[in-house]
């Protein structure tokens, strides 16, 4: 047996390995679930942030004004 | 909080349906005989090729083309299997009915045989090269190996496949 011919015969045989369509259809509807729980964490993670933000820019004037009052300004 | 803004909007231009559906009509065949050729299971290879276009999904760069695009799904689909590899240590052989599944002919079923004995370190590069038509400096780039180790590789793998499929004939 010559290389090339050890070659096709690779390709011949891996190149009919196939996904069926229910299989993908399958990948597609999960891919498209997983996406949807992964943006929703992402959403929850950013109001999170973005309270925690509003928290500490809050106690940053409260600082601020308490900081005033101790100086007398 | 920008970086997990731009996350979601980056994201969003992989939502559409009909976005993954072209996507995964156009990769899941190469990439599923990629994590196959790895993994040497049916359900372990469509397990890795959807977890493949899940990180495509949530995870992907912008694309410079579709070239870029295939070889980002290659190397996070080849390291996916590596790492299933990892967790696993158990008997890698496929049974016939498998076979049948995946639609190799009774015909090929032994050639097939003897291509899944093969060590997965062979048959991801020749995969990629045979069946794909990527270079050996190519390969290298994206799996993150010495193109002479590629070269080797193609070579070792050619010639054990040859011995079993020779052997195969013999009996």
């Amino acid at each position: 047996m010559t290389n090339r011919e050890t070659v096709n015969e690779y390709k011949k045989v891996m190149g009919s390995v196939d996904l069926s369509s229910e299989a993908q259809a399958k990948i597609i509807e999960k891919s498209m679930n997983a996406f949807a729980a992964y943006k929703d964490n992402h959403r929850v993670a950013y109001t999170a942030l973005a309270i925690s933000g509003a928290v500490v820019v809050a106690a940053g004037i409260g600082a601020v004004s308490i900081v005033k009052k101790v100086i007398g300004n | 909080m920008i970086l997990i803004e731009r996350e979601i909007v980056s994201g969003d231009s992989y939502t559409d349906k009909r976005y993954i559906e072209t996507a995964v009509e156009k990769y899941s065949k190469m990439l599923f005989s990629l994590c196959l050729s790895i993994l040497k299971d049916y359900d372990d290879a469509e397990d890795a090729v959807q977890d493949t276009f899940i990180k495509y999904m949530t995870k992907a760069p912008a694309f410079r083309d579709s070239e870029h695009e295939k070889a980002w799904l290659i190397k996070v689909a080849a390291n996916i299997c590596k790492s299933e590899l990892r967790l696993r240590k158990r008997n890698n052989s496929l049974s016939l009915d498998e076979v049948g599944e995946i639609g190799v002919s009774e015909e090929d079923s032994g050639v097939f045989e003897a291509i899944m004995s093969l060590p997965a370190r062979y048959n991801v590069v020749m995969n990629l090269h045979y069946l794909e038509g990527y270079t050996a400096s190519e390969i290298s780039e994206i799996l993150g190996i010495n193109a002479d180790t590629v070269r080797k590789r193609l070579q070792n793998g050619r010639n054990k496949l040859k011995k079993e499929l020779e052997k195969m004939n013999n009996d």
